[in-house]
């Protein structure tokens, strides 16, 4: 089904999530937006029956997959809070992320937000030096980066020139973009990164990515981009994440 | 001059390079085993630059034409040796998808096997023909298809490496253990395996004749394998280069079952970084020279090549 299809339909959204301290602030802006949401922070909300190739029997929170429109996927629900998971713990997780994810993009009615970033064999995204090399060519200034370590001490020094200082995060969805605040000050950065900004949105067209976060530092009146992040935390107004998450539903 | 990146003391990556050591060929290591020993580690990254030292060791990557890559993540037994690897591998990888020379193969290409039924979604986009595969993630919607009768086997969701098992009566009784987690199920194909592998756009077959369920493991099975070179059909090896293509994949193992029943082929998996050194012992050396030919020929030639250009010696008055 096209997207268009997907979005004329009444939306029902389903946060899949590790556990349920995570990503509360987006429940809270779901449930503003109005949009009716699952909430899925536990195996135990999962009703896995089979997956085949071009058919899945799964429930998420109780409702069928069939009846989802559209997913938010910030990792399988977690199994274990420890640190040192036994070797079964590990495999049981991996296997749940593969199933859930397996399920999901099998359902052709529905539609994976953030996909690129989500589904775990595109694990490059997720790379802080891979991400300096996309912001590279998107025409944002990065840092150099190295990094030594002293093996035999066991201790290890970083140095990013430059380093950032007064650092911003810029929210970039594939038609706006979004500061943590109305500030003018935003507004100049704007101007400045104009460019790099639409090229971004460009990008995450083709890379089948709904928004980012470009962390960046201010140095001399420069801007430096220092990685990407696909979470969309809580630095940002809650009226504008209302707004992203509106036009990657509804748009 | 082309740059080889693994594990030295890995198989099919020591295996390569005693192959090149052999040749008459430019090339240079970067041997990822070394951090596990070394005293210091050092990595410089800016786009489309990166030099790496490993205790002694430099590489300069931007000196290079062509890269052969078998990096994984594995434990190194401190954190800052895990670290180590960890950024180096992260590194290298932005490095590896940005540059614009030959690399086999580019760390994103064809990862999706990652998950075993969309890489099989993927792959029957191909014309592949694929064995009936479910997940299955209740012991009571097992049930209703699978039997303990020698028809299924029992597989991981994802990559991580598993011994698959024909469901017997002792695993059959086991089903409703996937409520913890879910586990693949897929037709098992009696006959012969096929193992291909593409190299640029040659494709080096072997069929293996075994007993056992899975070949490459001892079951218990009293027949050795048998192995013999092999010329895959046409539609089967140009289904196998359109993938590679798509995937940009340089360099895949692709494993195949003939059906005994019917003769129809079925494919199980196309791996971007295949272990493929047993195969090229058998196959007298023909993959890892393809290998070394991909490599070594990318290095650009000047328009004066190096037979216009005779060596001076000082010791035969003139031009030798």
């Amino acid at each position: 089904m096209s997207d268009e299809a997907i979005n004329s339909r009444e939306a029902t959204v389903c946060m899949v999530r590790p556990t349920k301290r995570t990503h509360q602030h987006l429940i809270s802006v779901l449930n503003d937006c109005g949009v009716p949401m699952i909430d899925v922070a536990s195996c135990d909300d999962i009703d896995f029956h089979s997956v085949t190739l071009n058919d899945t029997e799964l429930s998420l929170g109780g409702v069928p997959i069939n009846e989802i429109t559209h997913v938010f996927y910030f990792g399988s629900p977690r199994l274990t809070s420890s640190a040192h998971p036994t070797h079964d713990e590990i495999y049981i997780q991996q296997e749940w992320e593969q199933a859930l994810l397996a399920g999901i993009t099998t359902s052709s009615h529905l539609r994976l937000l953030n996909y690129a970033a989500s589904v775990t064999w595109n694990r490059l995204l997720l790379q802080p030096m891979r991400q300096l090399g996309i912001l590279s060519r998107l025409g944002w200034r990065i840092p150099s980066v190295s990094i030594k370590y002293d093996c035999l001490s066991d201790c290890q020094s970083k140095v990013r020139h430059p380093e950032p200082t007064d650092r911003e995060f810029v929210l970039i969805g594939r038609r706006r973009h979004f500061w943590p605040d109305h500030h003018d000050h935003f507004r100049l950065l704007s101007e400045q990164l104009a460019s790099a900004i639409t090229k971004t949105q460009i990008y995450l067209r083709h890379a089948d990515l709904d928004w980012c976060v470009v962390p960046i530092g201010i140095r001399q009146d420069t801007v430096f981009a220092f990685g990407l992040s696909f979470e969309l935390p809580n630095v940002f107004l809650p009226a504008d994440l209302g707004q992203l998450v509106r036009d990657v539903i509804y748009d | 001059m082309f740059l080889l990146i693994g594990f030295g003391t890995e198989g099919t990556f020591s295996y390569f390079r005693r192959y090149v050591a052999e040749q008459d060929c430019r090339y240079d290591i970067l041997d990822l085993a070394e951090l596990r020993f070394c005293d210091s580690a050092e990595i410089s990254y800016r786009p489309h630059d990166l030099s790496v030292t490993i205790g002694n060791k430099s590489v300069e990557f931007n000196n290079y034409t062509a890269f052969y890559s078998r990096m994984y993540y594995s434990r190194l037994g401190s954190p800052v040796r895990n670290d180590a690897l960890s950024r180096l591998i992260s590194a290298v990888t932005s490095y590896l998808e940005d540059t614009e020379r030959l690399v086999v193969n580019r760390p994103s290409a064809g990862t999706g096997n990652i998950n075993k039924l969309v890489h099989l979604r993927t792959l029957s986009k191909y014309g592949f023909r694929i064995p009936q595969t479910f997940i299955y993630g209740t012991g009571q919607s097992a049930r209703q298809v699978v039997r303990a009768d020698g028809k299924w086997i029992s597989k991981s969701c994802s990559s991580i490496k598993t011994k698959a098992a024909v469901l017997d009566e002792a695993l059959y009784s086991k089903l409703d253990n996937l409520s913890v987690c879910p586990s693949v199920f897929q037709q098992r194909i009696k006959g012969a395996d096929v193992r291909s592998h593409v190299v640029g756009n040659e494709v080096f077959s072997e069929r293996i004749l075994s007993s056992r369920i899975d070949y490459r493991y001892a079951d218990g099975s009293e027949t050795p394998n048998q192995y013999e070179a092999f010329d895959i059909p046409p539609h089967i090896a140009a289904a196998c280069l359109a993938y590679c293509k798509d995937q940009g994949l340089l360099f895949a193992g692709f494993d195949f079952k003939i059906s005994e029943e019917d003769g129809d082929w079925y494919i199980l998996e196309a791996n971007p970084m295949p272990g493929y050194h047993t195969y090229d012992r058998r196959l007298d050396q023909q993959i890892s020279s393809a290998l070394k030919k991909l490599l070594a020929g990318s290095a650009p030639e000047p328009f004066v090549t190096a037979n216009r250009r005779p060596s001076v010696n000082p010791w035969n008055n003139g031009i030798s």
